[in-house]
């Protein structure tokens, strides 16, 4: 293991909250609104994993 | 259930008291990561080479410029006189390194990196904010060279003086350990009080509501920290089964559908989308679909999660085809069920490099690994399928070669490109001497034994202290008298005392004091709780602080390593429900000799003085039984048919601390 001497968490964190800053949105929310509709591009069926 | 755990081939020695000892000439690396370190290495220093033949071969002041920029980023500004754009690209590459472990952006670095060569050839002769046209400073040829050995040296030197530094506390390490015996963690069934009431109630109101409904979690960025809802959703799961097979496996309706829509929420598009961006980011695949490659904190996590879901609650829902299905923007769909979900995590384990897979693409973390670990024993206990037992010295030879460090921590993270670990912040130190939601006891007992012997060392004593400032209640409970400090969370958003409290009694727990564990909880819940109600939170503390604390809160008898190494067992004793929600809900549901039944009910959205007929099962056949005892004022006859049901009517107001119990013959309990 190395030292990095950079706290990616905190840097991260601050990282966020600066561009939340910027949209003027919240940060965190305890609600969420619905996913915008969008009409699907296809009705594509993916494969079942097995 | 399976026999899993071999004895594990000796490699190293074992202390008396049968805990593994250290190496006492521990490698640096194991051979996966020595091979990425070699291949990085190489990487740098052939940039290093073109830089210095840019620079000395090639000549000039556009390729002197870029060839400095390749010695140390951005040093070909120095050289052309713009110290402006040698500082901009020191941050841009510190941002490309948080961008990298964050948003698995392994190429931001590199392209600050060429990008900075690129530029300064470009500026190389051209105008000059400060100096003339021409200028240059020609002490750059010095100065980028003497940085890219500082920086590399620093970096050599900070790798080897952690491991010297570690590999120096091993023989009195391992003296400890050759007659150390780990605490025995407190295990017993702590009754459910007011608090955990209202903590349950929060829990039911966030799994309850539509399963496309997430009032009362936390939404933030998704991809890393305490604002995950992925997160949320797997703590609170793992909270709340054990708190169903602890106070509540005689009462298994309402729980049974508050785990299963846990879990059902993880399919929300919402959730689980953040990882088509990360795929797209980190291993350029614009392929949405969570399961199939890397992942494993989303995979494991959950799979993890229904694993115990179906351990304390013997539902098959999620082995049906299909029920567990992702619906992309588009109209994908990619479907799988228990079985297909566990296949998909050990295929990644089996064609992962080092025996652990990404998490993040190209970080491979020891914890969501080993909960990766966890997910595949706990399916192959309840289904037999030997997911985790043909991978199980894998896993350990990985978890020991790769990422044990000589002092028994284990390095968090390991980038599966570069092989490069670094204290990310995420952990103390960037390492822990156990991890998993129940740090090795089921995946690698002994480990987990070595572990809490180290991690207790001294920590009896500096609870001591704590142990003497006990008093006690009126009612002969342990009293605190103590308020900790705040401090952030994660995501920096409020302070809350509350994981300082889940460290204490964590640390109370993992010493075996229950009347100080008690103590811990009841103090935290004095200094945190609001006395408000979903979806506002109960606790003064993000969700995944508050399901965090719920883990340690209601880890007793069971916790997650034992319900994963039981499966499931069927509940012996009345049974109890189903109890119509939101009117009120069971709190506690237990029978301890599988005759009687300790019974308490709450009002939740009902009226204290409602009356509630309640449904009794599997009890003798004809058998009489009475009701009573808690707050009630008087006991109830009831008369089992020849089912063994029975129904009673309580007042919800007088239903906490019941019980009910056969009446023999000649009228004694």
């Amino acid at each position: 293991m190395i030292s990095m001497f950079l706290d990616c968490a905190q840097v991260w964190v601050r990282l966020v909250r600066a561009y939340h800053r910027l949209t003027g949105r919240p940060q965190v929310t305890l609600h969420r609104q619905p996913i915008p509709y969008r009409a699907p591009h296809s009705s594509r069926q993916g494969s079942v994993r097995s | 259930m399976t026999a899993l755990h071999e004895p594990r081939p000796a490699t190293t020695p074992i202390g008396q008291t049968g805990l593994p000892l250290l190496s006492e000439a521990p490698p640096r690396m194991g051979p996966v990561t020595r091979r990425l370190v070699r291949r990085t290495a190489l990487t740098v220093a052939a940039i290093e080479i073109v830089g210095l033949l840019l620079t000395l071969v090639v000549g000039g002041d556009r390729a002197t410029a870029a060839g400095l920029s390749l010695i140390f980023p951005g040093a070909g500004f120095l050289f052309a006189t713009m110290p402006e754009l040698f500082a901009l690209t020191l941050v841009a590459c510190a941002i490309s390194i948080v961008l990298w472990w964050a948003i698995s952006a392994v190429w931001a670095l590199p392209l600050s990196w060429l990008t900075s060569a690129a530029v300064s050839a470009a500026l190389a002769g051209g105008p000059r904010w400060w100096t003339d046209a021409d200028a240059t400073w020609g002490w750059a040829r010095i100065v980028a060279p003497v940085l890219a050995v500082v920086a590399i040296g620093a970096t050599v030197g900070s790798f080897e003086r952690r491991y010297r530094a570690k590999r120096a506390k091993v023989p009195a390490l391992n003296a400890f350990l050759t007659t150390a015996r780990p605490p025995e963690p407190v295990r017993e069934f702590r009754a459910p009080d007011d608090m955990d009431a209202e903590l349950q109630r929060w829990c039911y109101e966030l799994a309850l509501q539509p399963i496309d409904q997430f009032d009362g979690f936390e939404w933030g960025e998704q991809f890393h920290g305490g604002t995950c809802v992925r997160y949320q959703l797997n703590y609170l799961g793992w909270a709340l089964s054990q708190y169903a097979a602890n106070a509540l496996p005689n009462a298994p309706t309402e729980i049974e559908r508050v785990l299963r829509n846990l879990v059902l929420k993880q399919t929300d598009l919402r959730v689980w989308s953040y990882w088509r961006t990360l795929n797209l980011l980190g291993n350029f695949n614009g392929d949405p679909d969570p399961l199939v490659r890397d992942n494993i904190m989303f995979s494991g996590f959950t799979g993890d999660q229904i694993n115990l879901y179906e351990a304390v609650t013997g539902s098959t829902h999620f082995d049906e085809p299909g029920s567990l299905t992702f619906v992309w923007h588009d109209g994908r769909t990619f479907s799988y069920d228990h079985h297909t979900w566990m296949d998909a995590v050990r295929r990644n384990f089996d064609e992962s490099e080092s025996g652990f897979f990404p998490c993040e693409p190209g970080w491979a973390f020891a914890a969501c690994n080993t909960i990766g670990a966890q997910s595949l024993l706990g399916y192959e206990v309840l289904h037999g399928r030997p997911l985790w037992s043909e991978y199980q010295q894998r896993w350990r030879d990985t978890l020991d070669d790769e990422y044990l460090l000589p002092d028994g921590n284990y390095a968090n993270i390991r980038c599966t490109r570069t092989g490069l670990s670094w204290d990310t912040g995420e952990t103390p130190g960037g390492e822990y001497l156990m991890t998993g939601s129940n740090g090795f006891v089921d995946v690698a007992p002994d480990l987990a034994d070595r572990g809490r012997a180290i991690a207790s060392r001294g920590l009896d004593e500096k609870l001591a202290g704590l142990r003497a400032s006990l008093t006690h209640d009126d009612d002969g409970r342990p009293h605190l008298d103590l308020e900790l400090p705040e401090d952030h969370e994660r995501n920096r958003v409020r302070r809350t005392a509350l994981g300082a409290w889940t460290k204490l009694a964590g640390a109370a727990r993992l010493m075996g004091d229950a009347e100080l564990l008690d103590a811990c909880l009841r103090a935290g819940d004095r200094q945190c709780a609001t006395g408000e109600r979903w979806p506002e939170r109960p606790v003064a503390a993000g969700v995944q602080t508050m399901a965090g604390h719920l883990i340690n809160r209601w880890a007793g008898p069971h916790n997650t390593a034992s319900l994963n190494l039981r499966g499931y067992v069927a509940p012996e004793g009345p049974i109890v429900g189903p109890v119509p929600w939101p009117q009120a809900m069971v709190t506690v549901a237990r029978s301890t000799d599988g005759v009687t039944l300790d019974l308490s009910l709450r009002a939740v959205e009902g009226d204290p003085s409602d009356e509630l007929t309640v449904e009794f099962t599997n009890l003798e056949p004809g058998a009489r039984y009475r009701l009573g005892g808690g707050a009630s004022r008087g006991e109830v006859a009831v008369q089992a048919d020849a089912n063994g049901v029975a129904a009673a009517a309580v007042v919800l107001g007088e239903a906490v601390g019941l019980r009910l119990q056969p009446v023999n013959l000649d009228g004694s309990p």
